[in-house]
């Protein structure tokens, strides 16, 4: 080898080696050890200010740093937060809630009742434009409030009564109150921070919550790193020490992050391998709190025009479309991973609402109606286009269910897929046939679910209309008592599943890898899962000696895990 | 050489005003906004938002205002989905990131790819130039994530080596690094091959030999520089597709890169953050393609710029 050679490639190796170091040590941040527990958050958060955060990666971080009246447990009960205990007056309309004198926020001042006031008033305000405002329109004028006809907040239902005392005062009962009140984005924020310093309070150096951590580092779409707050009022309860929420978009490489054991959680196996996994101790699947449905546009036409009704618009011919679906065949063998067939709109698993039912398939029956509204054998029928957001389940999903039309009722389906924004934009607006859809209830009530198809709800997206399901609903949601509300979202649930805007299919899934080094984690059907109650399943394999921790395979079955 | 630096840097200018106009309708033209979400939102919660995020005037006004904060301040505005952060901020920490890494998939597309060219470009028809040049082809059929792919197979799950994702120091970045840099380092090895054999035949080579000089001294210093030049050429592509490759590498290997935040930005109709990183990229390529020029000139001197 020449000298001219070997300085060539000695210089090569020297610069790649001394890029690698710079690269690694400026970019790679402050390298700390392993912490107690760590979890592929999927996408990077959106914010860390509870007005302006959405989607469930900012509400498990959210929830860790900061804690609102009520909050939820790990099997995704109602626990009281920073509010001890609470009354609600017999009309329903006035709740007060007793503060917890030993709460405290981070900079060791003390949980005020005014401080819940003032975040719960800041998320009204119409400069704060929250998106997540109208969670708390059933409080007396607050939707005057953001809306911004109401200026004077004195004449706004929410109160604070000496320190420890917060009085909200609704225009319409609403008895899921606590629930609410657990929601990510109604989540105290540190009084007088966030106007002092703006976005930048949201920062490591400057946060303060009252949560059960704290944060100690925020590396964009890369990781968080939370360790346990001293100063929280129930930090005994804590059982880890630190937590570090990586950012990981790929499906495959949560799965890589998993199986070499840098995380001891993710969400979202890659659907591909879920039947591969699912011999896994460590694979949890449960049944979660929301429906894949098909969406018929009713109108006809874009809901700005006037309707122009389609095939669609006849009832006879939705109910053929839906009955002659095997629902079974599509969460089976289609979408596979744990799904099941549901035969309602509201899912299964509320301890006190008993959905209502919809007719199994029924081939002979559909292709009748469907002759009986003039197309038999499919013959005439125009070709549907059926909508649905870009992804690869979702297009093996449709393409299942175009094939069991053909087949069936002898009807042509095109599919027509969209980016989500475009496709959230097109069924906003009805610039659709058939469409995809899915709901996801926030928290467990069957009225908050149906009533997304009220004719005035901007969720509706079907350009459906009855008069009596509105008025079941409007009456359901000014029920005092769960039973009333219940029985009345029952009825309208049956009236929703007669007149089919939708055709139900099935019901969602939670399916979670958990490492069994970890202990207090639960599946539930909102699948929230608070950092506040996850621990190690044996403590003394903490943050010292879990440097490299052991690949997920050969660790031990877990026995805490449902 | 300063006046033609000048008419780069003027090029580049011109360019980037013309993406940066461009962009600014093309991005809002899509259909959706920055708003839209599962759940739908009340008009009187929309309103606040737009007002809030500056979109409720006319596009026009829009437009003033957004270019107005990008001349005089370098503002790239506010992102729309990472709520906590400005572009500028996301920029700041996610540019550094991608320059690094696509240094190194230089890096590895030059070393790697000229040696092996080099060694194949010495003994034609040896077994060692035709496993070289089959393992070329191999590599340039690959897309990169089926490489990546396989680099995790063999380095993070078969032999322990390397971690399999994030960013925790050096050893994060050399999958990466590979993933990213193979394919042209294949490209790179037969260029370089196809150039050397080309040279090699040259009456002035058969004069550095006779005077005595090794095989190995004449290859580096006298066919090397002109046989270069295709490769040189071929770097201005080559840099577009080992910035643009990045977008896939980055998210495979989850490295908080431009990468995802332009495929994410473009998604979510988060306009300032697709613009801003579309503007940075643009940037990168138009200084690539003027480095890569000069080189060229320097290269053989006939190049006028």
């Amino acid at each position: 080898m020449t000298s001219e050679l070997r300085r060539f490639l000695v210089g090569l190796s020297l610069g790649v080696a001394l890029l690698l170091a710079l690269g690694g040590a400026l970019l790679g941040g402050t390298r700390r050890p392993r912490a107690d527990f760590a979890f592929a958050n999927q996408q990077e958060i959106e914010s860390l200010d509870p007005a302006e955060a959405t989607g469930v990666p900012s509400a498990r971080i959210l929830t860790a740093l900061l804690e609102g009246l009520t909050r939820r447990d790990a099997a995704g009960r109602i626990q009281p937060g920073v509010a001890e205990h609470w009354s609600v007056s017999d009309d329903g309309l006035l709740w007060t809630f007793k503060l917890r004198d030993n709460a405290t926020w981070s900079d060791g001042r003390p949980v005020l009742a005014e401080h819940m006031v003032g975040a719960l008033r800041r998320l009204l305000d119409p400069a704060t434009a929250s998106r997540h405002a109208k969670l708390l329109w059933a409080v007396e004028g607050a939707e005057a409030y953001t809306s911004g006809t109401l200026s004077d907040f004195e004449r706004v239902g929410l109160r604070s009564v000496g320190a420890h005392t917060v009085e909200i005062r609704l225009h319409r009962p609403l008895p899921t109150l606590p629930q609410v009140l657990a929601a990510p984005q109604l989540l105290p924020v540190p009084p007088g921070l966030p106007e002092r310093l703006g976005r930048a309070w949201t920062r490591p150096e400057n946060f303060v919550g009252n949560g059960p951590f704290l944060l100690v580092e925020r590396r964009l779409r890369d990781r968080l790193r939370l360790v346990r707050n001293p100063n929280y009022w129930g930090a005994h309860e804590v059982g880890l020490e630190s937590v570090t929420a990586y950012s990981a978009d790929g499906l495959t490489t949560q799965l890589n992050l998993y199986l070499t054991g840098v995380v001891d959680w993710i969400i979202k196996p890659p659907p591909t391998l879920v039947d591969e996994l699912s011999a896994r101790e460590d694979l949890l699947t449960g049944a979660q709190f929301g429906t894949t449905f098909l969406r018929f546009n009713v109108h006809g036409a874009p809901f700005t025009e006037d309707a122009r009704p389609t095939p669609l618009s006849d009832p006879r011919v939705r109910t053929a479309l839906t009955l002659a679906l095997d629902r079974d065949s599509l969460a089976r063998d289609v979408m596979r991973g744990g799904h099941e067939a549901i035969n309602s709109f509201v899912p299964g698993g509320l301890p006190d609402y008993t959905p209502a039912v919809l007719p199994p398939c029924d081939p002979e029956r559909a292709r009748a109606l469907l002759a009986d509204a003039g197309f038999p054998g499919g013959e005439g029928f125009p070709e549907l286009r059926l909508l649905y957001p870009h992804n690869e389940t979702n297009r093996d999903f449709c393409d299942a269910i175009a094939t069991q039309w053909r087949r069936e009722l002898g009807i042509d389906t095109r599919m027509v897929q969209q980016i989500w924004k475009v496709y959230l934009d097109s069924t906003r607006s009805g610039l659709y046939q058939v469409s995809w859809g899915a709901w996801i209830g926030d928290w467990l009530d069957a009225a908050s679910f149906v009533e997304i198809f009220h004719s005035g709800s901007g969720d509706n997206r079907t350009g459906w209309h009855d008069t009596e399901f509105d008025d079941l609903i409007t009456r359901a949601s000014a029920a005092t008592d769960m039973d009333t509300r219940n029985t009345l979202t029952r009825a309208a649930e049956e009236r929703l599943l007669q007149a089919l805007p939708i055709a139900p299919v099935y019901q969602r899934v939670n399916i979670n890898l958990v490492s069994p080094r970890i202990a207090g984690w639960e599946d539930n059907l909102l699948d929230l899962h608070p950092l506040r109650d996850v621990r190690l399943a044996d403590p003394s394999t903490g943050a010292a000696n879990t440097g490299d921790a052991s690949p997920a395979d050969s660790a031990p079955p877990r026995d805490d895990a449902r | 050489m300063i006046p033609n630096l000048l008419r780069g840097l003027f090029g580049v200018t011109v360019v980037l005003l013309i993406v940066a106009h461009l962009g600014f309708v093309l991005i809002r033209s899509v259909p959706g906004n920055p708003f839209e979400d599962a759940k739908a939102l009340d008009p009187a919660i929309v309103a606040n938002l737009q007002e809030r995020w500056a979109l409720d005037g006319s596009l026009f006004e829009q437009y003033q205002a957004y270019m107005g904060g990008l001349l005089t301040e370098g503002d790239l505005g506010p992102s729309f989905k990472m709520r906590d952060v400005s572009v500028n901020e996301i920029l700041a920490q996610s540019l550094p990131v991608s320059a690094t890494l696509g240094l190194l998939g230089l890096f590895v597309a030059l070393g790697i790819g000229l040696c092996a060219g080099g060694l194949a470009a010495l003994r034609p028809g040896s077994w060692w130039d035709t496993s070289v040049m089959g393992a070329a082809t191999l590599g340039l059929a690959l897309p990169n994530f089926v490489l990546a792919g396989l680099l995790v197979l063999l380095f993070v799950f078969h032999w322990q080596l390397f971690p399999v994702a994030g960013l925790d120091g050096p050893l994060s970045l050399v999958l990466p690094a590979l993933a990213l840099g193979l394919p042209y380092a294949a490209a790179n090895a037969r260029l370089f091959r196809t150039g050397l054999l080309e040279v090699l035949g040259e009456d002035w080579i058969r004069t550095a030999r006779a005077k005595g000089l090794s095989p190995g001294a004449v290859l580096v210093g006298h066919a090397a520089r002109p046989a270069l030049l295709p490769v040189v050429h071929g770097l201005g592509p080559a840099l577009a597709a080992i910035l643009s490759g990045s977008l896939v590498v980055e998210q495979v290997f989850a490295l908080p890169g431009l990468g995802a935040h332009f495929v994410e930005a473009g998604l979510n109709a988060d306009y300032n953050l697709a613009l801003g990183v579309l503007l940075v990229y643009t940037l990168m390529l138009g200084l690539a393609n003027m480095s890569v020029d000069f080189v060229a000139s320097w290269l053989d001197p006939r190049i006028r710029l």
